[in-house]
């Protein structure tokens, strides 16, 4: 049913695809030698569309020796993607085991089934996956999960995408995610030279320099314009197209626009079902250039080319081939696979009853799998012809998109969905379940930071379903009013726990229980109250016994939050990290994101400050509560390194945490912001940022808080009586203490905020201490203080590092720079493989790249270029 | 994309040669900044050589910071950067 097919779709052995793309393809070949050799690789093409990234994947394929086996699946533009789709493509060739595990729809299943394919045996398996800008949701995750566990096996993964459109898709979030994975390599496919065209264009009568100039070097647009053999725009390349198609015969030119309208994979037997065409009208299409043949498939060469087509049918005849394609494609099957492409067809074609049939069925497919990205959007489909359907089938519609919704982070969606649910379920009487349904807006108001809507929602929750009752929405709206506590820090969340507990010991909803209970856990941790740990770990036994995924990341996330408030920041990144494990291997996505907020956070602490960027880099996109970590983070490594961009982020999150009118939000923006007005010597507006949460944190009794904040206005001189409950190293500082809160500081790891404590000191000595550590973290700002402290003592302001200016301007990797080294000093690349244990061919890559790189011809070169820069930078 | 200008000392001096050499070491400082979506438009160089400044456009702060360590590149300040075009008014 399936293309599992050696090369997949877009594949084209047009020339372009051979012409400078050497060095990726060594670099691709050296990963696959480290791959043979038990170190796994996940490497990321990137370039925009039409760079030739198939085409290099396709040179690449066919340079393998024979015996590595090559298992290719793409991704394709579905407004809403086929779940695991290129895994569909690969998985009848890989293992039936996958097979079947999708059409059970157990999705961990598949995943340890692919794992278990790709590591089964010793031989090196190249799995590439095309066009991972369109992947859906589950692809994402198996990457995930693949890039974490293929680390000592013999697997080359190569993902391809477009690095032009990538930051807007949800690929963006995994190329984030993933940065810091060991396994990770990126490679690019930057546009030809002005070079490379001249050469392509040869034996033509086409101007080389305007053709690169036109084309930017694009490599489709190049050769497009080759085979069209005059000049043009790039927007002219559907003209290209369409020009080529209007010369077909007729039977031909419908036969190639039918095969547009079903997709950029074209079963030959679907498009000879949707019009009367036959094989030799499709064979005429692969002739004249159009499709490829893959296997079983037809396939388009270029994606362009097919939109082109699309885009010149008329609206009437698009939707009537569409219509057809339905016809024919349900006949085919109704796995999940068929499903997608089923109600994407249908809505083309304006079919209301089929977009009712497939989309709800498509979307409960997809949320099995765990692609809420696509179930939501198939619901979303549906609901939108979904005005004849009866109400109760229409509120269980919009339940299931708002939860869909709920967990990929688009919270507004999902608030308008719950508002038109509670609406429809007051329509029909049933009150039970309007009650609930403010229930379970509170979380979805929590996540977006909207602190007032969330009470609002609570408080209704509880005045419907108190008069009807005890019963298990009861204890789940007393439950959710003892989170909302807890997320103030108020002891209100005490009353409710109890209320919640004794309701959900009687009626039993497992949630309502473990969320009571793991709520007054994390109260009495906050507290310094052991017990509350404990309390918490029965809360996630409860919870994972039950399968209740969502709750369990969260209470992994409470315990790494918990050993936070101890200033334990080793066991809080170990938790975090446990914490992230469990949401990736449970696809919980939308909560992946606020662990890696509070990851961000413990990194910033902890001095960790590349690893802190790269985790807050991805959150600034999404609308979640958990941006304002991310952007109250960015904003203090900014405002230490001196760098721009500090008061957009502080007033941004400034704003949202208003909105979200929590201890934890105000204090954090309060905290930065006060940071950095004294960082610019503003002290006069330190104290007006942190008096008024301050106060709060007082009244919550809320150590870190009270003892950061109380801090800052010591700092300035507008604190008289340090408060006791501050956190212990602040409260040793504003004592006066610097020395024992500096060696408390280190000793829990927070780096920059030992060194700021050694602020205080009388001594040279604690000063240039604190310099180096400044220096070290790049944290120019502070370091310009302790400069002034010396000067003040009369001490010599030790100079600024002396950076390894151009010392290795060439940009060679640390491995390039040992191989240089030995070719410099005469070794062969045979002995050089001896030397460093790897084989004479890795070696041979790394040459090649090396004179790349240098801009050099030969082995003799290089190492006279290499003993000119070593001479020059021991100078 | 924002615009930042770039200030950075060379203790030695900063000689890149006019010749095929210089113009692969600019080119692979473009390079690796294109990998973080980072452009080097231009850049002005002091009479002794020591300072330079670079004009940059770039996604953020960040992004400049990894394009230069990836080039080994010293960075003093990081100054975001509008165009004042004094014939606008005219």
């Amino acid at each position: 049913m399936q293309a599992a097919t050696a090369l997949g779709p877009r594949v084209s052995f047009s020339v372009v695809g051979l012409i400078e793309r050497e060095a990726q393809l060594g670099e691709l070949r050296s990963w696959l030698d480290e791959g043979a050799a038990g170190q796994g690789r996940l490497v990321f093409v990137g370039g925009e569309a039409g760079a030739g990234k198939s085409a290099l994947m396709g040179a690449f394929c066919q340079s393998l020796r024979v015996g590595v086996p090559v298992f290719l699946g793409a991704c394709e533009p579905l407004s809403a993607p086929r779940p695991l789709g290129p895994l569909a493509d690969i998985a009848p060739r890989l293992d039936g085991e996958i097979v079947s595990r999708m059409q059970q729809g157990d999705r961990n299943g598949v995943f340890t089934a692919c794992l278990g394919a790709l590591t089964a045996s010793p031989t090196p398996k190249v799995m590439i996956i095309e066009d991972a800008h369109w992947a859906d949701e589950s692809t994402l995750d198996l990457l995930q999960y693949l890039s974490r566990r293929i680390g000592s096996a013999a697997v080359l993964l190569v993902v391809t995408y477009r690095d032009d459109v990538a930051r807007s898709e949800p690929i963006s979030v995994l190329l984030g995610d993933l940065a810091s994975v060991p396994v990770v390599r990126r490679l690019a496919v930057p546009p030809l030279s002005p070079t490379a065209v001249a050469e392509l264009s040869i034996d033509t009568d086409l101007d080389p320099v305007r053709l690169h100039a036109e084309t930017k070097g694009n490599a489709f647009f190049v050769t497009e314009i080759l085979r069209h053999g005059s000049h043009g725009t790039p927007a002219s390349v559907a003209d290209a197209v369409l020009a080529r198609v209007h010369r077909l015969q007729p039977t031909v030119r419908e036969a190639i626009e039918v095969a547009a309208v079903i997709g950029p994979k074209v079963e030959p037997a679907i498009a000879c079902g949707v019009a009367n065409i036959g094989p030799p009208e499709l064979d005429e299409c692969v002739a004249k250039g159009f499709l490829l043949s893959e296997g079983p498939v037809l396939v388009f060469r270029h994606e362009i080319a097919r939109r082109a087509i699309l885009d010149s049918l008329p609206p009437g005849r698009r939707a009537q081939l569409h219509a057809r394609v339905v016809r024919v494609l349900r006949d085919f099957g109704t796995e999940p696979d068929f499903l997608a492409r089923l109600a994407e067809h249908a809505e083309e074609a304006g079919d209301v009853e089929a977009v009712l049939e497939f989309a709800p069925a498509a979307g409960d497919a997809a949320a099995r799998l765990g692609s809420h990205r696509e179930a939501a959007f198939q619901y979303g489909r549906a609901l939108r012809f979904a005005t004849r359907l009866a109400t109760p089938e229409r509120a269980d519609l919009l339940q299931k998109r708002a939860k869909e919704c709920g967990l990929i982070d688009q919270g507004e969606e999902a608030m308008d969905a719950w508002d038109e649910a509670i609406r429809l379920w007051e329509g029909l009487g049933d009150q039970v379940r309007v009650g609930d349904g403010w229930r379970q807006l509170v979380r979805t108001y929590i996540n977006s930071g909207q602190r007032a809507d969330a009470e609002r929602a609570a408080n209704r929750a509880v005045e419907i379903l108190e008069p009807l009752g005890p019963g298990p929405e009861l204890a789940w709206a007393y439950a959710e009013q003892c989170g909302l506590a807890m997320l103030a820090e108020d002891s209100a969340a005490y009353t409710w726990g109890e209320k919640a507990r004794a309701l959900a010991e009687n009626y039993g909803p497992p949630g309502a229980l473990t969320r009571v209970l793991h709520c007054i856990g994390v109260m009495r941790a906050r507290e310094g109250d052991p017990d509350g740990e404990e309390l918490m770990r029965r809360a996630l036994e409860i919870s994972l016994e039950a399968g209740l995924h969502e709750q369990s990341a969260i209470i992994y996330h409470n315990l790494a939050y918990v050993a936070w408030t101890r200033l334990e920041l080793e066991t809080a990144v170990l938790r975090y990290q446990q914490a992230l494990q469990f949401c990736h291997d449970r696809d919980i996505d939308s909560y992946v994101l606020s662990v890696q907020a509070s990851l961000a956070e413990i990194c910033f602490w902890a001095g960790d400050w590349e690893r802190a960027v790269d985790l807050c880099k991805p959150l600034l996109a999404g609308d979640r509560v958990s941006k304002i970590g991310a952007m109250v983070v960015l904003a203090r490594i900014r405002a230490r390194r001196r760098d721009p961009e500090v008061w957009s982020l502080l007033d941004e999150a400034r704003e949202s945490a208003v909105r979200a009118d929590e201890l934890q939000w105000t204090a954090l923006v309060a905290a930065a912001r006060a940071e950095a007005h004294w960082l610019n010597r503003d002290t006069h507006l330190v104290a007006g940022e942190v008096r008024e949460p301050f106060e709060l944190a007082l009244a919550r009794k809320s150590p870190w808080h009270i003892g950061e904040l109380g801090w800052w206005l010591w700092r300035v001189g507008e604190l008289d009586d340090p408060p006791d409950a501050a956190a212990h190293p602040f409260a040793l500082q504003m004592a006066g203490d610097w020395e024992a809160a500096a060696s408390e500081w280190t000793e829990h790891g927070f780096r920059y905020e030992a060194a700021m404590a050694l602020l205080d000191s009388p001594h040279v000595k604690d000063l240039r201490s604190a310099v180096e550590t400044f220096d070290r973290l790049g944290a120019v700002a502070a370091r310009e203080f302790a400069g002034q402290r010396l000067r003040q003592l009369g001490a010599v302001v030790p100079r600024g590092p002396r950076r390894s200016t151009r010392s290795n301007p060439a940009g060679l990797t640390a491995r390039e720079v040992e191989v240089l080294g030995m070719i410099e000093r005469g070794f062969t690349d045979t002995e050089i493989a001896k030397v460093l244990f790897i084989s004479t061919r890795t070696v041979n890559h790394h040459v090649s790249s090396i004179l790349t790189k240098l801009g050099v011809g030969s082995r003799t070169e290089a190492a006279k270029l290499a003993g000119h820069a070593t001479s020059q930078s021991s100078r | 994309m924002a615009r930042y200008l770039v200030e950075r000392t060379f203790l030695d001096g900063l000689h890149i040669p006019m010749n095929r050499e210089g113009e692969k070491v600019c080119l692979g400082v473009v390079d690796r900044n294109a990998e973080v979506g980072v452009t080097w438009v231009h850049s002005y160089v002091s009479e002794d050589k020591t300072k330079t400044f670079c004009v940059y456009d770039g996604p953020d702060p960040e992004a400049i910071r990894r394009a230069a360590s990836a080039s080994a590149l010293p960075i003093d300040a990081i100054t975001r950067v509008t165009v004042l075009d004094p014939y606008f008014y005219q």
